[in-house]
C-alpha cells in the first residue's frame, strides 16, 4: 500500500516536475497540492518501488484535468510575481532561480510527450524503463522521445524566441502516445 | 527537428536513442566505446551530445525545492483529520480557533468594508485597531462582512471571493489568542508561526497578529494559497511570535 509516511520523500521532485509541466511555480504548488489530495484520497496498492512513477502519472493527470478545467472557466486573477512571502527563491542565489525559471519555461514549451518523457527521465530522476511504465509507452520511445526534447531545450535556452518545430509524428491531433 | 550525421544522412532512431543514452552515461557499457569513436569523428554528432549535454547541465537542480507553504499544506492532507468539536460560548475557558472558524459558515451579515484610505493595503475595519487586509490586487474581492461574539469577545469575519467563486473567510477576534486543536500542522514562515488544520470541508489557518488571533479559513481553496495570504508582507510586518501567548497543545 502506497504509505502516506513517505510520500514526503517525495515533495520536491514532484515539484519541479509539476513546474517543468506547467511552466509556473505557483500552478506547480497548487498542482502537486491536489496530486496529494487524490493520492490521499484513494489509497493504491503498488509495487514497493512504483510509488514515485504512480505519483507522476497522477501529478500529470491532475494536470491535464486542471488544463481542461481552466479553460472552461473565467480566467483566475493571478498573483503578483513578488507576491510569495515564503522561500521566494526556493534556496537558489539569484543567478540560479533565474536560469530555473527559463529552463523550466522552455521545458514547460515542449510538445506533450517530449515534455513528459524530460520530465520523467531528467527531472523525476526515473530510469528509461520506470518512465516508460509511468507514461505508458514504450522504452525505446522514451529515450528517442528524451534526445529530441533534450535538444529543443538546449535549443531554446541558447535562442530563447525560438519556435518549437512541429513534428508530424508526435502529438498530432487525434494520434495517441505509442504504446 | 531532423536529425544528420555529417555525411548529411538522417539519423536513426537507434542512433538517437544511444546519443541520448551515452550523453545521460545510461549507455550500454559495451555500445559506449563505440560511441564515442563514432561521436569524435564526426563533428555533427559532437554538436549532438553538446546539445544534450548543455540541456541536462541546464536541468533545475535538486536545489529546487518545494517551498515551506506546500510542506505544510501537505503535512496538513496527509495527518489525520483533526477531530474539531466546537463548544458553546460561555464556558469559562480559553475560546478556540475552531468556534472562530465555525462562524465562516454563517455566512455574509453585512456589507463589504471599504478599501482603508489612509494605508491602501487595508482596508477599513478593524478589531482592536488590527486592521483586515485588501486583497483586491490578487484577485481576492472583499465580499461582504459579519460581527459576532465568542465569549463576550468580538469577533469579526470579512469574506473574501475570487474569480471563481471561492470564498475565504478572514476573522479577528479581540482579547488574547485561542486555543488551537491537537494535530493542527505549525510552520514558521516570514517570521510567523502559522496553524493549519481541516476542519469539514474547511481549511482553516490561524496565527497572531498584534497579540490576536486570526482565522482564515475556506473550501476548496489550497491551504498554501490561504498560507501565502496569510504570509503577506503588506498586513503581517508586526506580527508577533507565535509561543508565549498561545494556547496551541500541539
Amino acid at each position: 500500500m502506497l504509505d502516506p509516511a513517505s510520500l514526503g520523500d517525495h515533495i520536491d521532485r514532484l515539484y519541479r516536475a509539476a513546474w517543468g509541466l506547467c511552466g509556473s511555480r505557483e500552478e506547480a504548488e497548487d498542482l502537486v497540492q491536489e496530486t496529494f489530495a487524490r493520492v490521499l484520497a484513494r489509497p493504491r496498492l503498488l509495487r514497493s518501488d512504483d510509488d514515485l512513477g504512480y505519483l507522476l502519472r497522477v501529478l500529470k493527470n491532475t494536470f491535464l484535468t486542471s488544463r481542461r478545467t481552466a479553460s472552461r472557466r473565467p480566467q483566475t486573477v493571478a498573483m503578483a510575481d513578488d507576491f510569495d512571502p515564503v522561500d521566494p527563491r526556493n534556496g537558489l542565489r539569484p543567478d540560479q532561480a533565474l536560469a530555473a525559471n527559463e529552463t523550466f519555461a522552455a521545458i514547460a514549451a515542449l510538445p506533450e510527450n517530449f515534455r513528459d518523457a524530460l520530465v520523467a527521465v531528467d527531472i523525476v530522476g526515473l530510469s528509461y524503463r520506470e518512465a516508460a511504465r509511468a507514461l505508458r509507452t514504450r522504452e525505446a520511445t522514451i529515450t528517442s522521445r528524451l534526445f529530441r526534447a533534450r535538444a529543443q531545450v538546449a535549443a531554446r535556452l541558447r535562442e530563447p524566441d525560438l519556435q518549437p518545430p512541429s513534428r508530424p509524428d508526435e502529438n498530432a491531433p487525434g494520434r495517441s502516445p505509442q504504446k | 527537428m531532423g536529425f544528420t550525421d555529417e555525411h548529411g544522412q538522417p539519423l536513426s532512431e537507434r542512433d538517437l536513442r544511444e546519443l541520448a543514452a551515452y550523453a545521460d552515461g545510461s549507455l550500454d557499457p559495451s555500445r559506449r566505446a563505440a560511441i564515442a569513436r563514432r561521436i569524435e569523428q564526426s563533428p555533427a554528432l559532437a554538436e549532438l551530445i553538446d546539445g544534450q549535454l548543455r540541456a541536462l547541465e541546464a536541468v533545475p537542480p535538486s536545489a529546487v525545492r518545494a517551498p515551506a507553504s506546500l510542506r505544510v499544506a501537505i503535512d496538513a492532507a496527509r495527518a489525520p483529520a483533526v477531530l474539531v468539536i466546537v463548544l458553546p460560548s460561555g464556558g469559562g475557558g480559553t475560546p478556540s480557533v475552531a468556534q472562530a472558524a465555525a462562524l465562516a459558515s454563517r455566512g455574509v451579515a453585512q456589507p463589504a468594508p471599504a478599501q482603508d484610505a489612509a494605508n491602501k493595503q487595508m482596508l477599513a475595519s478593524a478589531v482592536d485597531g488590527v486592521h483586515y487586509p485588501y486583497w483586491e490586487d490578487f484577485g481576492w474581492r472583499t465580499r461582504g462582512a459579519r460581527n459576532d461574539r465568542i465569549d463576550q469577545r468580538p469577533a469579526v469575519t470579512v469574506y473574501y471571493d475570487d474569480p471563481s467563486g471561492h470564498l475565504i473567510a478572514y476573522t479577528i477576534v479581540g482579547g488574547g489568542p485561542l486555543s488551537v486543536p491537537a494535530g493542527a500542522g505549525h510552520q514558521t514562515l516570514a517570521g510567523a508561526r502559522f496553524a493549519v488544520f481541516t476542519a469539514g470541508s474547511r481549511t482553516v489557518v490561524t496565527w497572531i497578529r498584534h497579540g490576536h488571533s486570526c482565522v482564515l479559513s475556506g473550501a476548496g481553496v489550497p491551504a498554501s494559497t490561504m498560507l501565502k495570504l496569510a504570509a503577506w508582507h503588506g498586513h503581517n510586518d508586526a506580527l508577533a511570535a507565535w509561543g508565549a501567548g498561545s494556547r496551541s497543545s500541539a
